[in-house]
């Protein structure tokens, strides 16, 4: 089996890989345990790295803008060595609309197989969010809804399970939903 | 050239209805099984809204159902809970849905509603199962597999409900109407100004913070008529993270306990307090006995911004208690009284209810309903 290189799983893992690319990767990664764990791995390296809101003491700002300046004029300097692209041949309607037809399969083949990025879990989460109480498993989700407006009162049972309580305010009545990771 | 191009539409009309087909229709995701003796019958279902969408590679099923129950039974309902199973979604969790402060009598009809959203591959096999797990009764009776152990729940909220009631009519009888009113309204504030924040809990989680973890020790309410003591306790603090309580209790009366929760109440660096949840045991408690609760959980907190909030300290009481004869001791409104409770306890679902219907409808709305419980 050839494996993708670490890059590609760095990419995918932070969801920065193109489309197609990220169907290959995924595929992959349904079959191979052990790229699967490279992922997790630098899933969590950036999660680490997210959290690490504060830049070091005493970062040096003036040598990253000489570093910039530098960069940028690297880049124009390369751009004006590069020859114009000849211009592309006319190619007949009927090859035109035949040639976007055929993407567009092949471009709704992808997006109906694109896997749906997960995230960050430690097995089964639990959480309150805006929409109400999620349970994430595996990029998998089931989520107990409660109305936008409501007040609601959440509690949390370190058996493992979540509470969210609220009034409707058609009926009057009292409404708790539980998630349960158990 | 025109043939190639007749077949790419042929291919893009088959992809676009292979992909209508594998969308299901909502309703004829759902399936609602109610067992043939339930004391509560399903007179009809309302799917509103209910939709599901294809989204790339995954469907995405929005469940808005509004079920209209009748207690087929003779007694009255005073809560209802029923279990949301999406096993083929979230193979290791489940939902519920709980109706609890109700008063329904023999044949009257009550509504039930269940919001949900799945996220769930294409393809995959059915989804949502609603079946009922507990009914309650006015005499705490109860009917049903329980498997969410809905009957200790319930009977937490109706004892709750009795509770709060009595305390408001006493308010009413000794303080008249402006006492109630007054009462009420200082239940709202208190209602208003509990902290809200964000908590996400993981099972057997693991410290992922930059900052080390630190051992925290437990402070503890010691409320006078709890059978249960505290002794001691503490838990791993890292950041925004708590994790691993271990908590150590001592049954002080002299009945067999089986079942304690204890109540979680977290400090942030700002002095900053908030119920952050409940910590359960089952446990073989004999009087005068002692039990360890440690359950394997990670509470990380944040800000309804998502700015994580990094903790401080930690307090613990004892919220319920479940004897060995399936009686419940539940905190007293004096003992509720204590000013660090009253703070950040939330109130109880008759409470809430209550004051809402005050909100509302008024005083008087409220007077005629506190007189139609006995």
């Amino acid at each position: 089996m050839k494996h993708p290189g670490a890059e590609n799983l760095a990419l995918y893992a932070g969801g920065e890989l193109g489309a197609l690319g990220r169907w290959r990767v995924g595929a992959h990664l349904a079959a191979c345990d052990g790229c699967r764990g490279e992922v997790e791995a630098f899933r969590q390296a950036r999660h680490r790295l997210r959290e690490e809101a504060e830049l070091p003491a005493g970062f040096d700002w003036a040598s990253l803008e000489t570093e910039m300046q530098a960069n940028i004029r690297l880049g124009l300097a390369a751009g004006r060595i590069v020859a114009p692209l000849p211009a592309p041949e006319r190619l007949a309607w009927r090859a035109v609309a035949g040639l976007a037809l055929a993407t567009s399969v092949v471009l709704t083949g992808i997006f109906l197989n694109l896997p749906r990025p997960s995230h960050q879990t430690q097995g089964i989460v639990l959480e309150a969010t805006d929409a109400g109480l999620e349970l994430r498993e595996n990029g998998r989700t089931l989520t107990m809804l409660q109305p936008a407006s409501t007040t609601v009162t959440y509690t949390v049972n370190a058996e493992g399970s979540m509470r969210a309580r609220y009034i409707d305010s058609d009926t009057g009545r009292v409404t708790i939903t539980n998630v349960y990771a158990q | 050239m025109f043939m190639r191009s007749r077949i790419a539409v042929l291919g893009l009309l088959a992809a676009a209805s292979a992909a209508w087909a594998q969308a299901p229709d909502a309703r004829s995701s759902v399936k609602i099984n109610l067992p043939p003796d339930s004391p509560v019958t399903l007179v009809s279902a309302d799917w509103g809204e209910s939709r599901a969408t294809p989204r790339g590679g995954a469907m995405q099923l929005d469940l808005h159902a509004s079920l209209q129950l009748r207690n087929a039974g003779p007694r009255r309902v005073r809560g209802v809970t029923l279990l949301v199973l999406a096993q083929d979604v979230t193979p290791g969790g489940k939902a519920s849905v709980s109706a609890p402060s109700l008063d329904v009598g023999a044949a009257e009809v009550f509504p039930v509603r269940i919001d949900l959203r799945l996220l769930r591959p294409l393809g995959a096999g059915p989804l949502v199962e609603v079946g009922l797990d507990g009914v309650l009764f006015d005499d705490l009776s109860f009917y049903g597999p329980d498997r969410l152990n809905s009957r200790r729940s319930m009977t937490g909220w109706e004892l709750e409900a009795r509770r709060d009631r009595r305390h408001f009519k006493s308010i009413l009888e000794a303080r008249g109407a402006e006492g109630l009113r007054n009462e009420v309204l200082s239940s709202l504030a208190r209602q208003s100004e509990r902290p809200r924040l964000d908590v996400q809990m993981a099972r057997a989680g693991r410290a992922t913070n930059i900052e080390p973890e630190r051992e925290v020790q437990f402070a503890f309410l010691h409320l006078p008529d709890a059978p249960v003591e505290p002794l001691a306790g503490l838990a791993r603090v890292s950041g925004n993270q708590a994790r691993a309580p271990r908590i150590e209790v001592r049954n002080r009366s002299d009945r067999a306990i089986r079942h304690l929760e204890i109540g979680w109440i977290l400090r942030d660096r700002q002095g900053r307090e908030f119920l952050a949840g409940a910590v359960p045991a089952e446990v073989t408690l004999e009087p005068g006995g002692r039990a360890r609760i440690a359950p394997e959980t990670a509470l990380r907190v944040s800000e309804r911004a998502g700015q994580p909030v990094p903790l401080d300290g930690m307090t613990a009481y004892v919220a319920q208690v479940e004897f060995a004869d399936g009686k419940l001791w539940i905190p007293s409104r004096a003992t509720l009284a204590d000013p660090k409770l009253a703070r950040v306890a939330a109130p109880s679902p008759e409470e809430q209810r209550l004051t809402e219907l005050y909100r509302k409808k008024g005083l008087n709305a409220l007077v005629e309903e506190l007189k139609r419980f006995q």
